[in-house]
């Protein structure tokens, strides 16, 4: 299961996503200057931030469950 | 109505797609299982990834036209100059050819040299810096006897179709006698005495209609 960091970073790159997406659209359906530049920058930095975020969040997660299951895993000491 | 091209179709299709995925996630709140993260691996990487591919090769290609330069409102008259079928400027002559059309502001005023697009680019982000710190707020009127290029227009953008060296174009005296001149840009091909002015409108020695 994850943990609570680990979901907050998940909605953050949600979020993140759905602010660039929004970015893109707006150069698509308004071809000016100003959105086709911003979406063309901020959008991708946006994006590219979003994915990383996410990707950290899976890689996170998996090393802990996989810490979790070879503590678990491990017989208990000798007393 | 916008007129959205396929590639703008595709980027638009694929945000909307992603903006689904995600918006359901946020709503709903499922846990975080393996078939969830799938999911938002579609929602955050691979869709994404698609709408901005397409996104910036069709806003790469939305830069070169006509109606994206003329949008700035400084440059509108540079525009319609271009789209009226009875001008006879330079301009809306090369525009009403099939080459050239659409994208006539971007076809002329470009670097062709080796790094000539990252340089017409760089130029373009110029002009942008420009309007939103100094013209934004003037009327065209007044803004229209301060634009300028920065450097002469070189003739070698007019010979990458006008060659110089055709047999019919070397039969013209003036360009026979001029030769050199036109080719070191003593002379230029957009020039008063030449072949006019690509936009004649905003020349003070240019009578006024």
């Amino acid at each position: 299961m994850i943990d609570r960091r680990h979901r907050i970073g998940v909605y953050a790159s949600c979020v993140m996503t759905l602010v660039a997406l929004a970015l893109m659209a707006w150069s698509e359906i308004v071809p000016r200057p100003l959105p086709v530049i911003i979406a063309m920058s901020l959008a991708q930095g946006i994006g590219t931030l979003a994915f990383l975020t996410f990707i950290w969040v899976v890689v996170d997660d998996l090393r802990t469950t996989r810490k979790r299951e070879r503590e678990s895993s491990r017989p208990p000491r000798p007393k | 109505m916008a007129h959205f091209s396929q590639l703008g179709q595709i980027s638009l299709a694929c945000g909307f797609a992603s903006a689904l995925i995600l918006v359901a996630f946020l709503v709903r709140r499922p846990a975080i299982t393996h078939a969830v993260k799938v999911w938002l691996l579609l929602g955050v990487g691979v869709l994404p990834l698609g709408a901005a591919t397409t996104g910036n090769i069709q806003g790469y290609l939305t830069t070169e036209h006509r109606s994206f330069c003329g949008s700035c409102h400084v440059m509108s008259r540079h525009a319609s100059d271009s789209e009226d079928p009875k001008s006879m400027s330079l301009a809306a002559r090369h525009a009403r050819n099939k080459l050239f059309g659409e994208d006539n502001c971007y076809m002329c005023h470009a670097d062709y040299g080796m790094y000539g697009t990252v340089l017409t680019k760089m130029g373009g982000m110029r002009h942008v810096w420009l309007y939103y710190t100094e013209y934004r707020n003037i009327p065209l009127e007044q803004a229209l006897p301060t634009i300028h290029l920065r450097e002469p227009y070189p003739n070698r953008n007019c010979m990458e179709c006008h060659s110089t060296q055709n047999v019919l174009w070397l039969r013209v005296p003036e360009h026979e006698s001029s030769l050199d001149d036109v080719r070191a840009d003593r002379i230029s091909c957009a020039s008063g005495g030449c072949h006019g002015y690509a936009h004649p409108f905003d020349k003070p020695d240019v009578p006024k209609k």
